[in-house]
């Protein structure tokens, strides 16, 4: 089973820290992925999920290269941390802990963060949620997750 | 408790396959993964069967289901490719 572990420690605390956020930035992709991760934050701040998009910061000895070359991903976004902190977007320290991982996702597990979407979770698990309230959360979440995705132009091709 | 396919995973037979859109920032270059289901993704679902992975910026993948947990709400599925 895939498990979200909490990092102890803060997000970045150098606000020019670079994180990144690989892919296109693809509305529908992005929430599909908060939309199925959500349920893995129940129970691990509180007892409410979390809408989250998956970023990796260029920090920890971990370069840009070593990020860009273990996703599949032809394009990423930058941001500085600092610009994520400015606008109160919480991030949190997070690694995936899958025994199905790549070595190399392993490795990328100790700069991953979980930008947190604006928009609040839910004790109820989107896994339970009917198709049709699937549908209207997936609209709900639209206006919140491109306003993160803003933060991360231009893309850039690998 | 899962279920888990023991036979050969690939090829498909030729069929719509449905979709299942996956955050590749959780999976990177992994052969095989693990991932929720969410409703509108179960039905009919089991051990073998195939479906077209796509994510954000990364081509389409078809993938079958090896393995499937109670009540099919996570899945593992491995890449065919």
């Amino acid at each position: 089973m895939t498990r979200i572990h909490l990092r102890l420690g803060e997000p970045p605390a150098d606000d020019d820290v670079v994180v990144i956020h690989m892919g296109a930035g693809s509305l529908d992709a992005v929430v599909a992925g908060a939309l199925r991760n959500h349920d893995s934050y129940i129970g691990l701040l509180d007892d409410i999920g979390r809408f989250t998009i998956s970023v990796f910061a260029v920090t920890a000895g971990v370069s840009e290269v070593e990020i860009l070359e273990a996703l599949p991903q032809g394009q990423f976004g930058r941001a500085a941390f600092g610009d994520l902190r400015r606008r109160s977007i919480d991030v949190l320290a997070t690694s995936v802990l899958d025994r199905t991982q790549p070595a190399e996702m392993q490795r990328l597990q100790q700069v991953h963060f979980d930008v947190v979407i604006p928009i609040p979770g839910s004790a109820t698990p989107v896994g339970e949620l009917s198709p049709a309230d699937l549908a209207a959360l997936r609209v709900r979440l639209g206006e919140p997750v491109a306003s993160v995705l803003a933060l991360f132009v231009p893309r850039r091709r690998k | 408790m899962t279920n888990r396919e023991s036979s050969s995973r690939c090829p498909a037979e030729v069929t719509t396959l449905r979709t299942i859109m996956i955050d590749y920032n959780r999976i990177g270059r992994a052969t095989t993964f693990r991932t929720a289901l969410l409703s509108d993704e179960r039905d009919g679902i089991e051990v073998g069967t195939h479906v077209l992975i796509v994510g954000d910026d990364v081509p389409e993948r078809e993938a079958v289901v090896i393995e499937l947990s109670e009540g099919a709400r996570e899945a593992e599925f491995a890449f065919c490719d």
